[in-house]
């Protein structure tokens, strides 16, 4: 984790944002941090550690006090961090929970604590809002929890011996993350959750068992209730052996009183016995006694019964009499009733034969209406076609009115048509006119054109010839100006050139001496030598310079003059261009009249001359259009009236067709006889006619019919009376040798007479009734003797007794011996019921052992586990495993420490348990090789103990890296504790953290201290002002 | 009909605090453009799909790319069971609607074990997903108070399937510990299906099934003709360093003969272990043209002290994961245990001998039943948070 930038707003000492940009150290990776005290320096790493994990550096801030008091309410407190970690880069944003001003009103509204994480190689990917994911999400990229951010990567004031101090206890906690141990722990604790549940489990079982054991002393009912598991088996059992006996003795007592019970019995038996068949006996008596006196009466019903039986013997005799009569009767009857019918049906055939003569008398009607039915049928087909004719003149009058009204149509659209094409005709006309118009427009059109562009032109020219007049004013100044400055220049010239002659004549006049001729004349006398003139000498450079001045000024003036001669030779041409546009324009004008005065009305009239150009071609286009639905038009035409042609010519046919018909229709009409117009009435009528000739053919065959049945009738009637008359006098001869016989069976029975036999016979249907009382009497009596015989038999020598007594004795006896048993039940159920108990007591005891024995087991492990119990050594399992880690930490601890001490402190981890009861396994000893010796690591001095807290942070550092690559420990913060270092060990110290960063290892450091300031030359300065700290970088 | 047979992603796992995430994107990538090219008529994923019950969001943000490239895009029908490291209800989430889209996914066993019925011109191939189950939860599930072991419970759930009619072709989709006559090859990485008792399934249990797709062992290799594990498609642990990654591309013919053909996959960073003295290592003739990106873990032969071994390494390997030192003649750490031996064995191993350094006493078979089954009801517990 690399800091990139820090920036604090209202944080501790700090009012304004104060942003701490590390690429200002660019490459180096030792700074200090160093202030006054009390600036802020500690609040740097606070902000850091609080921007990671939502907590400070140390344990003594809150991180909600974290406000700055300096801040006004508007300015809320957030931090801001950048940093970079495994080539990515993050920004994590935060701000604890403060007061703030209201958005509306007034007062201070309370804003909990927010944080946020940016991706910043991202920023498309939404951040991740929220203090839980946040916190959640950096521990699990940093690989480090607060706790051991703390330990290795931000070493706090004062704090710094914390890993070093630690008990074992608190190391495991510390390193348990680190190494990833969390499942032994997890061991630990479930083990101990077993235990737990196991403990509980035992208690239950205890419970129950005790439970159990209360019942069974509860059945018992026992005086005393021993304590007690095996005492309440004893008393149990014991018990169990004292039932025992008791039950035999119960046993005995119920056998004696079953015995004396039986001999009850038989006694009671006896005479009961005794009793009844003395009873029985005079039961039978009585009973015999009341037959005797019967007997008198079954004698006579014998008798009867005997007549009664002669009596049926004759019976089939008399039914056979009896039924012959009724046969008699019977044929009688139906010989009467047979004349009867005879009679009737001589009647009805008398009657049939009327009718069919009168029905055959008939006969020349019918033949009449035969001859009918032939002449209208012929009829017929002549009906059929004067139906079809008149169908036939029907449909042709429609299809002649149809024909004339479809004519009348064509000729109305026709008409319709007509006008259409004239008016389009008309307008195609006007086509020419259109173009035309069109033409002579576009020549207006061109003529206007040409005259505007010319009209621009010539406005253009004018402007230009002013223009050019102004610059031949000018011209003309500046030629007159040139050439006064000549002049002047000439003029100067020549006064100069005098001047210098003059001065020359001075100066040869000067020379002059009286006798020697001049030079320039060559006389010898001097009257007046020239002298020279006051003023200046002119020499020849002036004089030259001069002619010079006044060469360029002429050449001026050349220029000038030339300048003029061309702005008045363009002002010509200007002016002759002028004048010639001029002239075409009149030219162009002439053509247009009114001829426009400016170029806008030109305008002007050129956009309605197009105004109007468009309306012609749309008038054109209309006209085209027109020509062509023309041509449409006239084949429309053509065949509109080509169909009014045929339509009329089918009006003509149909108009001649028709009064044929209509005369051949009356010509049939009249062939026809009236009322038989249509051939539906006259098939009506035949078939009227047929039917009532058929209906009296009908009749007279059933009138035939009528007559033979009834004949046939009288003779099957006659032929019946006569048999049945045979069958009667049969009968009665009969009946009379049926009656003769009887007479002679009655007397052979001993009847006297019909009278005797008569009241014989009633009495027949009782027969089986008497039968059955005498049987029954007879069988009553047999049976009574034979009972009386026995029951004498069995009551001889049988005596009256006092048959209660004895069975109330049995009932006592009995009681006795039901109460004997239910005490033995009783006794038995309770012995069950204690065995039962006792049973499940007994197997219960041993659940409840086998439960002791596991919970033994598993809170032995548990203990064990956790370093106590029967663990001798007092380390428990995680730290055990954590041991290993722990060598090499402490090796690669050495490694430094002995840098620093100069070789005199190692660390080693002690092997045996500690004294007392605390926990070890993971506590460190110091080796001073000065002594030889170990001791606890508590007696080292301050200044040792630092060195010693530094190595251990950066040997365990180390470890944690070679162990899980994916942690990267890479920056390291040490907030002072070099104060407390000698000017070696503080030596040592430097070169440990120069070695460091030397793998590319960022520290940084606050302290006081000045060798540090002098070594480091990358400073963070922090300083304090009344209104708020401030930071900054300070780069040597 | 063509089958892509992988599984073990563990999607989002951390070997050594390293997070894998980018490396398995990598190589889902390749293995996404070999299923375009192989055109298979399934994809067959055998569990362990993710590391944790409760997988980070990245991670099933990533199998959500890759499934819907496959299902959406590539138009290939995905049959997934959950394994042992899985969430088995939040794999199973949604797996009737999902179904309809040629995406099956089975989390948790639900009877009846319905297949998923693909069709080739031979006719159809039914492919049974079977999720891995605790014997617990098989207990639960069928009622049945005998089932104890992982072999009960595979033999109980393949038990219920109809017999199979002649002519139908059958392909299973498990998880588990599964071995034949061969002798397998474990790695680091796997977690346990069971501590003490037995995990172990005989690949007898499995007969009946024209070809069944293995996941749980991380290393391709064949258990049975039939019987195969894809392996994982990255090594996850320095135990598989010498394992050749790759998926099974299988063949199946009407007759129900599978042909299987290893497609190897180049991941983008190896895992690989180096040795020798710091210096030497730091030298770039050491490591020539190898990748330096790869996962290292390093064994330093260095006698004396070295400070900041991983720092200094890192300036040249920037993915170091773990780095070892020779083991030196020290005292042992405890009178039976090494310091080595601390960190590599498992942890009823180990407990036993804590046991037996701390008390004196003997580590008895009642008390390792205990440890075991406590061990295995935290494992259990794991996967059902």
């Amino acid at each position: 984790m690399r800091p990139l930038c820090l920036r604090m707003t209202a944080f501790g000492p700090y009012v304004e944002q104060q942003t701490i940009d590390f690429s200002a150290l660019a490459g180096r990776t030792l700074f200090l941090i160093t202030g006054p005290t009390g600036a802020g320096k500690t609040t740097l790493f606070d902000a850091i550690a609080y921007a990671l994990y939502g907590e400070s550096s140390g344990k003594e801030r809150d991180g909600e006090a974290l406000r700055s008091d300096f801040a006004p309410p508007e300015l809320p407190t957030e931090v801001v961090f950048d940093f970079s970690l495994n080539g990515r880069q993050y920004q994590v944003r935060r701000a604890p929970k403060q007061l703030r001003p209201k958005l509306r009103g007034t007062g201070l509204a309370e804003q909990g604590a927010e944080a946020s994480l940016y991706f910043l190689d991202e920023p498309d990917r939404l951040p991740l809002v929220g203090i839980r994911e946040v916190n959640e999400r950096i521990a699990s990229l940093l690989g480090l929890k607060y706790e051991q951010f703390r330990q290795i990567m931000m070493i706090p004031q004062g704090e710094f011996r914390e890993l070093l101090v630690a008990d074992s206890k608190e190391r495991e906690a510390i390193l348990q993350k680190l190494f990833g141990t969390e499942l032994c722990a997890a061991l630990q604790a479930e083990l101990q959750q077993r235990e737990k549940e196991l403990a509980d489990v035992v208690r239950d079982e205890a419970a129950r068992q005790d439970q159990m054991e209360v019942q069974l002393l509860d059945v018992l009912e026992a005086a005393e209730r021993p304590a007690g598991t095996e005492a309440r088996i004893q008393l149990a059992m014991t018990w169990q052996e004292e039932m025992r006996l008791a039950l035999a003795r119960q046993a005995e007592v119920v056998r004696a009183a079953q015995q004396a019970i039986g001999a009850q019995q038989t006694l009671c038996d006896k005479a009961k016995a005794g009793n009844e068949a003395l009873a029985a006996l005079q039961q039978a008596q009585t009973a015999m006694a009341a037959l005797a006196e019967k007997q008198d009466a079954m004698e006579t019903q014998k008798r009867l019964l005997e007549r009664a039986e002669a009596a049926q013997s004759l019976e089939p005799q008399k039914a056979e009499g009896v039924s012959l009569r009724q046969e008699l009767n019977a044929k009688l009857l139906a010989r009467q009733a047979a004349e009867q019918d005879k009679a009737t049906a001589n009647a009805v055939l008398l009657t049939a034969a009327q009718a069919l003569a009168a029905l055959e008398a008939k006969e020349p009607e019918r033949e009449a209406s035969r001859r009918e039915i032939a002449r209208l049928e012929a009829l017929q087909p002549r009906i059929a076609e004067c139906e079809r004719l008149q169908q036939e003149v029907a449909e042709q009058t429609a299809a002649l009115a149809k024909s004339r009204q479809q004519a009348e149509v064509r000729e109305a659209e026709l008409a319709k048509l007509v006008v259409d094409y004239q008016a389009l005709e008309h307008q195609a006309k006007e086509k020419t006119l259109v173009q035309q118009r069109l033409q002579a427009s576009a020549y207006d059109k061109e003529r206007l054109q040409t005259y505007i562009t010319k009209l621009e032109e010539a406005e253009a020219v004018k402007l230009q010839t002013a223009g050019l007049g102004q610059q031949m004013a000018a011209a003309d100044q500046q030629a007159l100006r040139a050439k006064e400055r000549r002049e002047r220049a000439e003029n100067q010239l020549l006064a100069l050139r005098e001047a210098y002659y003059a001065e020359a004549a001075a100066m040869l006049a000067n020379k002059l001496e009286a006798g020697v001729p001049c030079p320039v004349c060559g006389a010898k006398e001097h009257p007046a030598p020239a002298a020279a003139l006051p003023g200046e000498t002119v020499d020849e450079t002036m004089v030259a310079a001069q002619e010079k001045q006044v060469q360029s000024l002429r050449e001026q003036e050349t220029q000038a003059v030339s300048g003029q001669a061309a702005v008045q030779a363009a002002l010509q041409a200007a002016k002759a261009q002028g004048a010639r546009l001029s002239a075409e324009l009149a030219d162009a004008g002439e053509k247009l009249s009114p001829v426009p005065e400016t170029a806008a009305a030109a305008k002007q009239r050129l956009a309605e001359l197009v105004k109007q150009d468009q309306a012609d071609q749309r008038q054109l286009s209309a006209c085209e259009q027109a020509e062509k639905r023309l041509a449409s038009l006239a084949a429309q035409k053509a065949a509109l009236e080509q169909a009014l042609k045929a339509a009329q010519d089918a009006v003509m046919q149909l108009a001649v067709l028709l009064p044929e018909k209509k005369r051949q229709l009356a010509e049939l009409a009249g062939q026809l006889p009236d009322g038989t117009r249509s051939a539906s009435a006259l098939a009506d009528l035949i078939r009227a006619q047929a039917q009532r000739l058929a209906d009296e053919q009908q009749a007279l065959a059933n009138a035939q019919q009528q007559a033979v049945k009834a004949q046939t009738e009288v003779v099957r009637l006659t032929a019946v009376v006569d048999g049945l008359t045979g069958g009667i006098a049969d009968l009665e001869r009969q009946i009379q040798a049926a009656l003769e016989r009887f007479s002679a069976s009655c007397r052979q029975k001993g009847f006297a007479d019909l009278k005797a036999y008569k009241e014989a016979s009633a009495l027949v249907p009782a027969i089986d009734e008497m039968r059955l009382a005498v049987q029954q009497f007879d069988a009553d009596w047999q049976r009574q003797t034979a009972l009386l015989e026995e029951c004498r038999k069995k009551s001889a020598g049988a005596v009256w007794q006092d048959y209660e007594a004895l069975a109330a004795k049995l009932a006592d006896l009995q009681a006795a011996e039901k109460s004997a048993l239910a005490e033995s039940g009783r006794l038995t159920y309770q012995m069950e019921m204690v065995a039962d108990c006792l049973d499940k007591v007994v197997a219960h005891k041993s659940a409840v052992a086998q439960c002791l024995a596991d919970y033994a087991l598993v809170a032995d492990l548990a203990k064990v586990s956790r370093g106590m119990g029967a663990n001798v050594r007092k380390i428990s399992f995680e730290r055990y495993v954590l041991a290993a880690y722990f060598e090499e930490v402490l090796r690669a601890a050495n490694g430094r420490l002995r840098q620093m001490t100069n070789g005199r402190y190692e660390m080693h981890r002690r092997l045996e348990q500690n004294k007392g009861a605390g926990q070890s396994g993971l506590d460190i000893d110091v080796l001073d090789n000065y002594t030889g010796r170990e001791r606890p690591v508590k007696t080292l001095s301050g200044g040792e103990s630092f060195k010693a807290s530094l190595a251990l942070a950066l040997g365990l550092a180390d470890v944690v890296q070679a162990h899980a690559g994916g942690v990267s420990l890479d920056t390291m913060f040490i907030d002072e504790g070099f104060g407390t270092l000698d000017p070696e060990s503080l030596d040592g110290a430097i070169r440990c953290l120069v070695e460091l960063q030397r793998n590319g290892r960022l520290v940084g450091i606050i302290s006081h201290v000045p060798e540090l300031k002098e070594t480091i030359d990358a400073w963070l300065l922090v300083e304090s002002a009344r209104s708020g700290s401030k930071a900054s970088f300070c780069i040597k | 009909m063509k089958f892509i047979h992988t599984g073990d992603w563990h999607l989002g796992k951390l070997v050594n605090q390293v997070s894998m995430l980018a490396d398995q994107e990598y190589i889902l990538a390749q293995f996404v453009a070999l299923v375009k090219r192989e055109r298979p008529d399934a994809v067959l994923l055998a569990g362990d799909l993710y590391d944790r019950a409760v997988p980070p969001a990245e991670a099933v943000e990533l199998m959500d790319r890759v499934l819907t490239t496959l299902v959406n895009d590539l138009q290939v029908p995905v049959l997934a069971v959950a394994g042992n490291h899985d969430g088995p209800d939040r794999i199973d989430f949604g797996r009737r609607l999902l179904c309809g889209r040629q995406l099956h996914v089975a989390g948790r066993v639900h009877l009846p074990l319905t297949p998923v019925e693909l069709a080739d011109e031979a006719g159809p191939v039914s492919c049974y997903l079977l999720p891995y189950a605790h014997p617990s939860e098989v207990r639960t599930l069928l009622g049945d108070e005998a089932i104890k072991t992982h072999e009960d419970a595979v033999r109980a759930l393949i038990g219920t399937l109809p017999p199979p009619s002649p002519g139908e072709r059958r392909v299973l989709v498990t998880h588990g510990y599964f071995q034949g006559g061969e002798p397998l090859e474990t790695s680091e990485s796997e977690k346990p299906l069971s501590i003490g008792g037995s995990d172990v399934v005989s690949a007898a249990a499995l007969a009946g099934f024209h070809y069944v797709a293995l996941g749980h062992l991380h290393g391709p290799q064949r258990v049975t003709e039939r019987i195969h594990y894809a392996g994982s498609l990255l090594k996850y642990s320095f135990s598989e360093v010498r394992q050749a990654k790759s998926v099974a591309v299988v063949e199946l013919d009407g007759a129900g003969v599978a042909a299987v053909r290893r497609e190897q996959l180049a991941p983008l960073r190896d895992m690989r272990r180096i040795q020798g003295a710091l210096k030497e290592l730091l030298d770039p003739a050491a490591y020539g043209d190898t990748n330096k990106d790869d996962y290292l873990t390093v064994l330093l032969t260095d006698d004396g002290e070295i400070l900041d071994p991983i720092g200094q390494l890192r300036s040249v390997y920037p993915n170091v994961m773990a780095v070892e030192r020779l083991p030196r003649d020290l005292q042992p750490l405890y009178s039976q245990v090494s310091l080595g031996e601390v960190k590599n064995a498992s942890l009823e191993t180990l407990f036993k001998g804590f046991y037996e350094e701390m008390t004196g006493a003997a580590f008895s078979a009642e008390r390792q039943a205990v440890v075991e089954k406590a061990l295995e009801k935290l494992l259990h517990a794991e996967r059902e948070a």
